[in-house]
């Protein structure tokens, strides 16, 4: 029995680290986007394969508290939804890194008009508030905390429609197929995902069958593509 | 430290960390009861202070194999056994080993426990006595001692004349584990020690097999697999008389690397 | 009639006679111990215990053969117990099971069914005369030890085998040699089975009066042995040199001996009991 409690409360701690750490990089995101710090870009690139190391070791602690303990009701669940939601965690932070290589593309910083009218800040406090939310909730093992996220999830959507009207509009006054552009483009944003997570499917299957895992390493045997590392969303856009 | 330095560090420490002094080890050894050839060919090895589980179908030698460690086998007049066992850098099978002192060197518990029909007192002191202890406080402080560490003083402190038979199965087993403790051994055989107790009790013995680990190497067998992959740092897989795998529990159990002793963990046969 | 029913008649019919067999067994025993107690209850008093044999009936007393009785209790006691006890270990423990042993366990059987009177010429041919020992007391406790031995010996092999084989493993696991796991678990454990057939084995012995007969234990011995070399009488030879006799007051005499006699066995067997019970008590799962 001690066994078994002393893994479950290092997984817990290990959680909480990542969360903890991938919140850190959505909010380096925000600051270095809207001050336009590229010192801070750079740091949430490098905190990137931390990020993605500490996903492996959790999903690895997991498998052996699985193997070695076959935990039931609570603690199986317990352990089921940290698996599952680490992988989350290590996409939020992919879009860390998305967002901090867009600003190393640029050289001067967005018109401060344009992050106002598209929302931007209140997105990121929006979703800030909502990582803290889930934080307290499993730190304290109560679930009221991670209920707000929903109502907040809403007004994240909402603030997103009302950038995307705001873009159409003012594209509309240049091009009059613009919001048809828009929604295209929406669409396509959404296939080039679709082909990311089946990368992803694809590496669950290989390290079910093989116990190699894909995921984050150098992918030397994918035929010529050329597409090396984890696929992450949005990438180049 | 965060978290992620310290999975690193225990990782690099895991992989770069150089086999622990070994305690027991078993060469090209092979056992015979008249003709039918119990063990064949067995090679293992085991380190001091850790647990090593040994699993596998009924009868395919894991009891004999542990009762070549203390020599239990030598009461069975059709027993042989040839090959080299060294324990505690020592060839146990030497000429010039006595046996009563290898015994007390290598402790062992029973499936079903058998203590002995005198009191809790007398059952603990009895390694003690027939070594020939006649100082009251030595043997006293020793049971005092044996009983603490298997948890069960508290529940008999009252009453150390009370018969060990009045006891409760898993009180039982406790008792005959500080029977074996109250002579000092080094290492502790148990043969499917919980195997006859309720939930309750095998949990209790399976959280003294982990702290008594820290000083003792343990040698157990258990049909029990889950009982294995919770206690264990190594588990070996014995099959019709062979050793089939040997490794570190979390490798038997997540990636093994024979497909039988994969087919044997799923549940697939045995 | 069905099956059913069939077995519920057998029943009971079973039942019926087990009751009728046992009633009987006791109605003819309360039987004869009234007629004895009847017959030989008035002869009981001090003087009886503490006279001498005599010519004459209101005389005669059992002192004499009531101290050989003990005499010949105490020396088979301290003659055949040990014996017995350790030939009994041996063969239980040490020996190396095998068509000898088996031979050897055989014969120890088929000794204890040998009529007691084939002891007594034996003893009469080796210790009377051979050995040059007499009708003593010695030569009658040598000859009752060897009718007794091999019922000894078997109690005391079933109270070793009744010793659960795990107590000894435990023991020789923790380092014990053969001898210590004999002396400290196996012996005390079967302990109380072992004396109980010795003190079973002892009250026969008690009883025996051919053998002790043929050796030459005297029917009328006007005084008390003072040593095992003495003459001797017991309380079964007494009692039947008195019933041989014509008088009347002799068999009144010899239904008292009969009473003193079944009350030494009776208390005898009574110690057995208590014994088995403190030990199973003790040895209880």
């Amino acid at each position: 029995m001690n066994n078994l409690v002393n893994e479950l409360n290092y997984l817990r701690e290990m959680s909480i680290e990542m969360m903890i750490m991938v919140k850190n990089q959505h909010e380096k995101a925000k600051n270095a986007l809207v001050e336009f710090n590229l010192d801070l870009a750079e740091e949430i690139i490098r905190t990137e394969q931390r990020v993605n190391a500490l996903e492996l070791s959790i999903e690895n602690k997991c498998e052996n508290i699985i193997a070695l303990f076959q935990p039931v009701a609570t603690d199986l669940r317990f352990v089921l939804s940290i698996f599952k939601f680490v992988s989350e965690l290590e996409r939020i932070g992919d879009h860390a890194d998305a967002i901090a290589k867009f600003l190393l593309d640029k050289t001067e910083p967005f018109d401060k008009e344009i992050l106002k009218a598209l929302k931007l800040e209140e997105m990121f406090n929006e979703t800030n508030s909502m990582f803290e939310d889930v934080i307290l909730a499993m730190n304290e093992n109560n679930s009221a905390p991670a209920r707000k996220v929903f109502k907040k999830d809403k007004d994240v959507n909402k603030h997103l429609r009302t950038a995307k009207k705001t873009i159409g509009d003012e594209l509309s006054k240049f091009h009059p197929q613009s919001n048809e552009l828009l929604t295209l483009y929406s669409a396509e944003v959404r296939l080039e995902r679709v082909g990311d997570l089946l990368t992803n499917v694809a590496e669950e299957i290989i390290f079910y069958l093989e116990a190699e895992i894909m995921k984050h390493q150098n992918k030397k045997k994918t035929p010529a593509k050329g597409k090396k590392l984890h696929q992450k969303p949005n990438q180049g856009n | 430290m965060d978290v992620l330095e310290k999975e690193i560090k225990i990782v690099k420490e895991i992989n770069s960390q150089p086999p622990q002094d070994i305690n027991i080890k078993v060469s090209r050894m092979n056992a015979y009861y008249g003709d039918f050839h119990a063990l064949k060919d067995i090679n293992l090895s085991i380190e001091y202070n850790s647990v090593m589980a040994l699993i596998g179908p009924s009868g395919c030698g894991k009891s004999t194999f542990i009762r070549v460690l203390n020599r239990m086998n030598d009461y069975i007049d059709s027993f042989r056994m040839d090959g080299e066992v060294i324990i505690d850098h020592q060839n146990i099978y030497g000429k010039e080993v006595r046996i009563e002192q290898l015994r007390k060197q290598v402790g062992m518990v029973f499936q079903k426990p058998n203590p002995f029909p005198k009191s809790v007192y007398e059952n603990v002191a009895y390694g003690l006595r027939i070594q020939g202890v006649k100082d009251k406080k030595f043997i006293e402080e020793r049971v005092i001692r044996s009983l603490q560490q298997v948890t069960l003083w508290n529940e008999v402190k009252d009453n150390l004349k009370k018969n060990a038979l009045a006891l409760s199965g898993g009180q039982q087993q406790r008792l005959c584990i500080a029977r074996t403790l109250a002579v000092e051994p080094s290492v502790i055989l148990m043969d499917e020690p919980t195997s006859a107790l309720d939930p309750i009790a095998t949990g209790k013995i399976e959280d003294l097999i982990t702290e008594l680990k820290k000083e003792y190497t343990i040698v157990i067998v258990t049909h029990n697999m889950q009982q294995a992959s919770r206690i264990s740092d190594y588990t070996s897989f014995f099959y019709l008389g062979e050793i089939i795998e040997t490794d570190k529990t979390l490798n038997i159990f997540t990636k093994p690397k024979i497909k039988q002793t994969e087919r044997y963990i799923s549940g697939y046969f045995g | 009639m069905n099956s059913i029913v069939r077995n519920r008649l057998n029943d009971k019919l079973f039942y019926i006679w087990g009751l009728i067999s046992t009633f009987i067994g006791l109605i003819m025993l309360s039987i004869f111990l009234g007629q004895i107690v009847k017959d030989g209850a008035q002869r009981l008093n001090w003087d009886f215990f503490t006279s001498l044999p005599s010519r004459l009936p209101e005389k005669a007393g059992i002192y004499t053969a009531m101290i050989g009785s003990v005499w010949i209790l105490l020396m088979t006691l301290i003659i055949a117990f040990p014996l017995g006890v350790a030939a009994g270990i041996y063969l239980e423990e040490y020996i190396k099971k095998g068509r000898w042993s088996n031979l050897l366990e055989l014969n120890i059987s088929n000794l204890a069914g040998i009529p007691s009177i084939i002891y007594g010429l034996l003893g009469l041919e080796f210790f009377a005369r051979t050995l040059h020992l007499g009708g003593s007391i010695l030569t009658g406790s040598l000859t009752l030890s060897l009718l007794i031995l091999p019922i000894i010996i078997v109690t005391t092999r079933e109270s070793i085998r009744a010793v659960p084989g795990s107590i000894k493993e435990a023991s020789y696991a923790l380092g014990a040699s053969k001898w210590q796991t004999i002396r400290m678990q196996v012996l005390p454990a079967s302990m109380g089975g072992i004396m109980t057939g010795v003190i079973l084995a002892l009250s026969r012995a008690v009883g025996e009066a051919a053998p002790l007969i043929v050796i030459g234990a005297l029917a009328y011995v006007p005084f008390a042995p003072s040593g095992p070399l003495d003459d001797f009488s017991v309380l079964p030879i007494q009692v039947f040199n008195w019933i041989s006799r014509p008088q009347a007051g002799f068999i009144t005499n010899a239904a008292a001996g009969i009473i003193v006699l079944l009350a030494l066995t009776f208390l005898m067997n009574g110690i057995a009991v208590f014994l088995r019970y403190r030990w199973q008590n003790k040895t209880k799962l």
